[in-house]
């Protein structure tokens, strides 16, 4: 039942991302872990480089994680699909361009499998309570844009988001983010490349804090985009984390009205990188049993039986 | 909004002290706060908030008033022991009661200080039955709206709430039809059909009911008031010295003609004998039950079952012939009612006549502009070489149509000032009673003393409430109040299934609801106390429900009082009705039968399931494994077994009867097992225990009772506003032991009935939404 | 207020500028209807089924030309090439958006509104729905805007679904925000809506029935704008619905007047409501062949039955209630009877189309020139999803849309571009409606 005064859900966050660098995979495990400690809601993910492979390894992910509670069962492949601008846009923005479909299970074979991202954040933000939705942009900004256009769009883009933060310079560099940088009625905080140089992930973690799974995407990614070993910038990644935690203060803000950026702060440094850390390699937290028990006793065992298949598969991959 | 289980709360915190009733925040500190910040923030915190409640918000002195709603959930959850739940730790008894009572004691302040508003009724549309019985009683014509009007929405479970009673371009024409039809036949114009008409009711294609050996009964609409000649068809013969029986038909219930009938073979020889009988008489139009049976039938005590229906050995009765219309020299009652003078003889009687139909159909004194502009029709008539008749008749088909006849509105002196709080007038109040006890216009006698303006005397409004209770009408209350509150409607529309209860039929329906509607006019007629209604040892019954219910000595068609002996049935929560309607098709189910009692008898609302869990998987029931043992592995789940707790056992407590009502001791293979405990840790074995607890919960009941009444009474659901109104009936309920009469005095009496108000025009803001809404409307 | 919003709408529809096919006079008599020459309009209907659908037995394993047809639309084998089969239209609107339980009370309000109903018992409001704006501007044509049917008797008592009133699931079309149409149920009633009640009248009985109503009607609207001065909000809301039911009496009357033809049904008057579920279907579906065949109306909307409904069917040999069944737990033997009860929907359903087919209308069938939307506002009924809605149109649009397929679109798709991409069809040219995106691709011929 719908107590009045309760406090509001965790923030429901929109990731809208190229996947065009590894702190984009970062980012959106970051996510994950933040949900996990119910400090954030996925609220809808989107590719913007229209490349499929790249919705693929997003949905990869979600069955991964949710793989812990109820086992990839039909359930999930209801959830809220992934996103995909259509080919229109630069595919070969995305590094799965390169790195090709995941090893994991996906319930994305075709295009048809994903969602126009202008409709799937529009219908996401309905399910949010007012001001308790977050954006993060971490690419073209095509699918925002397209946002924009549509009816009535700025009233409930303002009634439900409190806050879009974009990576980049926070400089136009098409007809999109010129319409988006311009356009946007929400505050908006922008996060240059300059963060992510100065707050680099250490590869090194990849061996260590995610060694609690065999075949965790996020590492098969990693090891699979650059020679091993190597430091990732992490420009995406700030960005999550300034957004699900804006009054940690990780980061100082610039002054000044509806658009500020981030400012590296030096004695975060630490902090700021034990959570990257923390919340990217955090395990799946089980969701509390819905189903009545017999049901869900069926639903593991199916589950079982995918990981063995998954892992004969990993065995196959290079 | 919905007001719960207050009635002990209020006696609660008038009786026992209330804690630090000045020092609210002090009391709240030493009450509440521990309690919430020690115990319920162990799950109810920003993390979990389970249930969606997260106490924070409930940490402030201040939140008891403005998250009212909140902490009514909380407080009735630790009324019901359901919360802290088993396992979690559980605070000092005392302490829990302090904060109860704490928390409800600020309730009481806030009441007390809240402005007394009776809210404001909106205009009303007739409804279907509210049409019906008001043409029946302006005109005396019988028409069946149910029949050719398209269904009337509900809100909060009746369908006479203002708002949700729209009017449709459909039902537009609907009443435009229905007002000419019923202006002609009011006159007496229609047409009758240029040939008699036949229809035929027999044995054999199952459209005569068998009453007893020699009685049959049959359900027929006279679509025109006329003569009929109605024939009775009776095969076989009975032994040659056979003596002659008296044959009789009866209208509704009353006996209209008795003929003799010879029952001794007649002379001529042939292999199936067969005689008939005949009366001709006139029919009023509408639905009617016609019996015809052998009066004082002594011959067929003697006669064995099989020989019952053999033709060598008795001659009975097996079908009914109507034919007609004829035309009738019979002056019909409508004529009677509405030429109430010789219209021939000029335009002064015209005039009388058209008149007193306005005022009546209006329900309350019209003006001469009002008359006139009628009166055109009259005059248009004539102007095109018609009778004054049918002028009059064209006026009476433009009367059905006005707003003033298909709505009840009633006029604020100031429409949209919400401020001003009135009584309503005395004319306005009479509607609102007839409506309310007889679901149509007030008659002449209620009318008279609210145009004297007598009616806000308390005894002569007291002396008017009795008498209209008194009154035939007031089945319209049964009917549509206890129909829609015990959901008893439903009865035409389940479809229980006929293979698993082959003695489902028509003549048990028709048993089932007349037994429910008797025993609630009963405890009204009869001012019985509320707790009747959950536990009387008494019961309606004929011949055909007894056998149903294995009670003996009952015989017969007629309906009696009947008392109980055994524990088996007692109270509403026996009855086959309500046991049918709160069951599947092809099973019971301890979860709709739950549910049913917590709604409709102690007022407490259930959350839904969530949508991928199933209100439970009852199916297997009976054939693989028994209930309880699904029930319990159903509430291994957290999730359902919050609100299952709560429906199972008292669906548990009505496992024995069937679901169309039949006691049963096993289902399926197993033994039926009909113990349960309920939250509160009281537990019990059988149906008979299970409403000895329920008595304990009369207030519950009582209030629910409460609620659910003055929401018919008012055509609207109820608001914050009403509490006040709500606790003061349920006080005085309590004080004067629950007496159905006082309930309906107590709703009468009380300030939403009597009082009216305006309402506020919406403000600017509220209007620029509209014309955004407008906007947006057009640009789709 | 209702009135204004309606006038508000219409004047900007006529500021849109439509192509409206001219009124069809002389397909009033159905026997000439083969021989006329002039385009014959389109017109549109929806046919409603409740809780769901199994989709196993409902989608194909395949896009493109439609080959065989899965288990539950068998019965449409044999129309196979005059039908569309739409993947993953979707309606948001009702999904639950904060609003907690009730899907089929949502599932239902939102279907033709596209905008997500009022969670309440009593002061209800939805949207305008799309079949009553098309109504509102090409219903000027016909004798009747737009027609509603259904088949079930609306549950008297208790609560529908959870908080929602029982007018979100009693209704499919909305002819304001807060006015629900509710559907003719009984066949004996339509019939004497459609062709008079039965008995002919002769041309000057009828012109006296007319003349007498109109004044009736006349004298009654300045009755109630004299009653509505001195009268509170809400109390004006519903004399202004009772206003605008007038107007439309009246526009009816005025057809009639202009047209005077008598329709031959070509069918029995029926005596009420049949106690078969497949009489009572023939019985509606007969009457609505005629309605768009004589150009009665060219807007439908059929409400099978209720959602939530719990009504058995016999018919088949089932007697449990459907709703309590969809919530089948994945058990094979509910999911069957689940799954014959909704091919014996569309069996029914087949047997109307077939019809429609047979009748030539201009150089094609009336069928090429309806849309009959066959669909639900759930797809699978045990877990309440409103995402791949079940969704199918038979007939071309006016010979318009390349049929015999299936076709997917991406996930999420809004069920309301169905609707623009309809209205277009139908001559009502509209940016959006609901939370539509565009115009369905893919669709057309060309």
């Amino acid at each position: 039942m719908q107590f009045p005064g309760t406090a509001k859900p965790a923030v429901g966050i929109v990731f809208d991302t190229a996947m065009g660098g590894i702190d984009d995979v970062l980012a959106l495990a970051m996510l994950y872990g933040f949900e996990g400690k119910s400090q954030a809601r996925i609220a809808a993910i989107a590719v913007s480089s229209g490349d499929l492979s790249a919705a693929q390894f997003c949905d990869a992910l979600r069955l991964f994680n949710a793989g812990a509670s109820t086992g990839p069962g039909p359930a999930n492949l209801h959830g809220m699909p992934m996103g995909l601008a259509d080919g229109g846009t630069a595919a070969e923005s995305s590094i799965f361009n390169k790195l090709g479909k995941p090893v994991r299970a996906t319930g994305i074979d075709s295009v048809k499998d994903t969602a126009d991202p202008a409709t799937l954040m529009r219908n996401a933000l309905m399910a949010q309570h007012d001001q308790n939705a977050a954006m993060v942009l971490s690419g073209a900004a095509i699918d925002l844009a397209r946002l924009l256009d549509m009816y009535g769009a700025k009233d409930w883009i303002v009634r439900k988001v409190r806050l879009l933060c974009v990576t980049g310079t926070g400089k136009a560099t098409d007809s999109a983010s010129e319409k988006v940088l311009a356009g946007w009625p929400t505050p908006m905080v922008t996060v240059g490349p300059e963060i992510g140089e100065a707050l680099p992930f250490p590869g090194g973690s990849m061996e260590k804090d995610f060694a609690w799974s065999t075949g965790h995407p996020v590492v098969d990614a990693y090891r699979r985009y650059q020679p091993m070993p190597y430091d990732a910038p992490s420009c995406a990644m700030a960005a999550m984390l300034y957004t699900v935690r804006p009054d940690e203060a990780y980061f100082k803000l610039s002054d000044g009205g509806k658009r500020r950026h981030l400012i590296f702060d030096a004695g975060q440094k630490e902090r700021v990188i034990r959570a990257y850390i923390e919340m990217a390699s955090a395990k799946p937290v089980p969701r509390k049993p819905r189903r009545p028990p017999d049901e869900k006793k069926k639903e593991e065992d199916k589950e079982e039986k995918k990981d063995e298949k998954k892992d004969e598969k990993k065995d196959a991959a290079p | 909004m919905h007001l719960k289980l207050w009635t002990i709360a209020i006696l609660i915190s008038t009786a026992g002290p209330v804690c630090a009733a000045d020092a609210p925040s002090a009391g709240f500190d030493t009450a509440v706060r521990p309690v919430l910040s020690q115990t319920c923030a162990l799950c109810h915190n920003d993390k979990l908030s389970s249930g969606g409640l997260n106490v924070k918000a409930f940490l402030s002195p201040d939140s008891v008033t403005a998250y009212r709603d909140g902490w009514e959930t909380i407080i009735e959850k630790l009324r019901a022991g359901e919360m802290p739940p088993k396992g979690m730790p559980r605070p000092p008894e005392a302490q829990m009661q302090a904060l109860m009572h704490f928390v409800e004691g600020e309730f009481e302040k806030a009441d007390r200080n809240l402005k007394p508003d009776p809210g404001h009724v909106t205009a009303r549309r007739l409804n279907r039955s509210e049409y019906s019985n008001t043409i029946r009683d302006l005109l005396a014509v019988d028409f069946r709206a149910e029949k050719d009007f398209p269904t009337d929405d509900s809100g909060y479970g009746f369908d006479n709430i203002a708002d949700v009673l729209t009017i449709s371009p459909v039902l537009m024409e609907r009443y435009m039809d229905a007002a000419e039809t019923i202006a002609s036949r009011a006159m007496g114009a229609d047409p009758l059909p240029k040939k008699p008409l036949q229809a035929q009711y027999s044995t054999k294609d199952k459209t005569i009911r068998r009453i007893d050996l020699s009685t049959i009964e049959a359900s027929h609409r006279v679509e025109w008031d006329g003569d009929y000649t109605v024939r009775f068809g009776m095969p076989g013969e009975r032994a040659a010295d056979a003596k002659p029986v008296t044959l009789g038909f009866w209208i509704d219930g009353t006996l209209k003609k008795t003929l003799p009938v010879e029952t001794k073979p007649s002379k001529l020889v042939y292999f199936d004998p067969y005689s008939e009988a005949e009366v001709r008489m006139y029919l009023p139009a509408g639905d009617h039950v016609f019996r015809a049976g052998f009066i004082d039938d002594e011959f067929v005590k003697s006669l064995s079952e099989k020989d019952a229906y053999n033709n060598k050995k008795n001659k009975f009765l097996n079908s009914m012939v109507f034919e007609g219309p004829y035309p009738t020299d019979v002056e019909r009652a409508s004529r009677k009612k509405i030429l109430i003078c010789d219209p021939k003889s000029g335009q002064a009687c015209v005039e009388k006549i058209v008149t007193a139909l306005a005022h009546r159909a209006y329900r309350r004194p019209v003006t001469q502009v009002e008359v006139a502009s009628l009166l055109k029709f009259v005059a248009l008539a004539r102007s095109r070489g018609e009778t004054t008749e049918q002028g009059i008749q064209l006026a009476i088909q433009a009367l059905l149509v006005t707003p003033q006849f298909l709505f009840r509105i009633e006029h604020d002196p100031n429409p949209t000032d919400e401020q001003d709080v009135h009584r309503i007038p005395d004319v306005e109040m009479a509607s609102r009673l007839s409506y309310f006890l007889w679901s149509s216009m007030p008659d002449d006698e209620l009318r008279g003393v609210a145009e004297a303006g007598k009616l806000h005397d308390p005894a002569v409004l007291d002396g008017q409430v009795k008498r209209m209770m008194q009154d035939g009408r007031a089945a319209a209350f049964a009917a549509n109040f206890a129909g829609q509150w015990l959901e008893i409607r439903n009865l035409d529309v389940v479809k229980p299934d006929p293979d698993k209860f082959p003695e489902w039929g028509p003549e048990l329906r028709e048993a089932m609801k007349t037994e429910t509607r008797m025993f609630f006019e009963y405890v009204l007629r009869e001012d019985r106390p509320l707790s009747d209604f959950i536990d009387a040892k008494y019961t309606f019954l004929n011949a055909r429900l007894a056998k149903f219910y294995g009670i003996s000595g009952v015989t017969g068609p007629e309906f009696r009082r009947v008392e109980l002996t055994t524990g088996q049935r007692g109270g509403l929560l026996g009855q086959a009705s309500v046991l049918t309607v709160s069951s599947y098709p092809t099973r019971t189910s301890v979860v709709l039968r739950g549910k049913f009692v917590l709604n409709n008898i102690l007022g407490s609302e259930i959350p839904p399931p969530p949508p991928d869990v199933p209100a439970l998987d009852e199916s297997a029931v009976g054939t693989l494994m028994s209930l309880r043992q699904q029930m319990e592995k159903h509430r291994a789940d957290p999730m359902c077994s919050s609100c299952h707790n709560k429906m199972d056992p008292l669906g548990f407590g009505l496992e024995n009867y069937n679901a169309i009502g039949k006691w049963r001791v096993n289902d399926g293979k197993f033994p039926v097992d009909s113990s349960g405990t309920l939250p509160n840790g009281k537990s019990f074995k059988t149906p008979d225990e299970m409403r000895a607890l329920l008595m304990v919960g009369l207030p519950q009941f009582s209030r629910c009772l409460t609620e659910k009444m003055l929401t018919y009474a008012l055509g609207r659901g109820l608001h914050p506003y009403d509490r006040a109104a709500v606790n003061g009936i349920n006080r005085d309920m309590a004080a004067s032991g629950y007496h159905f009469q006082s309930l309906i005095f107590e709703i009468v009496h009380s300030a939403p009935f009597q009082m009216g108000r305006g309402e506020a025009m919406p403000n600017r803001i509220a209007q620029a939404g509209e014309r955004l809404q407008q906007k947006k409307a057009g640009q789709r | 207020m209702i009135t204004k919003k309606a006038l508000a709408r219409r004047t900007f529809l006529r500021g849109m500028g439509t192509a409206v096919a001219l009124p069809f006079l002389d397909a009033m008599v159905p026997a000439m209807a083969a021989t006329r020459s002039a385009k014959p309009p389109v017109r549109m209907a929806f046919v409603y089924v409740p809780n769901g659908i199994i989709m196993d037995g409902w989608n194909p394993d395949y896009e493109g030309p439609l080959r065989e047809l899965p288990r539950i639309l068998k019965p449409l084998e044999p129309y196979r090439e005059d039908i569309t089969l739409f993947g993953n239209l979707t309606h948001n609107t009702g999904r639950a958006l904060l609003d907690g339980a009730g899907d089929h009370g949502r599932c239902c309000a939102s279907y033709l509104t596209g905008v997500q109903p009022r969670k309440t018992v009593t002061d209800i409001k939805a949207g305008v729905s799309f079949d009553q704006i098309v109504a509102n501007q090409v219903g000027k044509q016909t004798r009747f805007p737009s027609l509603e049917l259904g088949m079930e008797d609306a549950r008297q008592a208790g609560d529908c679904d959870s908080g929602y009133s029982c007018a979100y699931t009693n209704n499919l079309a909305w002819k304001s925000e807060t006015q629900p149409l509710p559907p003719v149920l009984d066949p004996r009633a339509l019939f004497e809506r459609l062709f008079g009640n039965g008995m002919a009248l002769t041309p000057e009985a009828r012109a006296r029935e007319n003349f007498y109503r109109r004044s009736i009607l006349d004298f009654v609207s300045d009755d109630t704008r004299k009653l509505e001065t001195g009268l509170g909000p809400t109390d004006r809301r519903k004399l202004d619905e009772y206003l605008s039911s007038i107007r439309e009496i009246e526009r009816q009357i005025e057809k009639a007047e202009r047209n005077n033809a008598q329709i031959d049904p070509h069918m029995e008057k029926p005596y009420g409501v049949p106690a078969d579920f497949a009489e009572h279907f023939k019985l509606m579906a007969d009457m609505m062949t005629v309605a768009f065949q004589a150009d009665l109306t060219r807007v439908i909307t059929f409400l099978v039955t209720h959602e939530g409904t719990s009504r058995p069917y016999r018919e088949i040999d089932i007697p449990d209630g459907h709703h309590p069944l969809t919530h089948h737990r994945n058990q094979a033997d509910m999911i069957e009877k689940v799954a014959r009860i909704n091919s014996y929907h569309v069996r029914q359903f087949a047997a109307w189309i077939a019809k429609m087919r047979t009748i030539r209308e201009g150089d094609g069938t009336l069928l090429d020139n309806c849309m009959i939307v066959y669909g639900a506002g759930l797809s699978d009924g045990n877990r309440h999803l409103h995402e791949d809605l079940p969704t199918l149109i038979a007939g071309r649009g006016g010979s318009h849309f390349k049929t015999g397929r299936r076709i997917v679109y991406r996930r999420e798709t809004p069920m309301c571009n169905l609707y623009l991409t309809m209205m277009e069809r139908m001559g009502v040219h509209v940016e959006h409606f609901g939370d539509s995106t565009g115009r369905l691709e893919a669709l057309d011929l060309t």
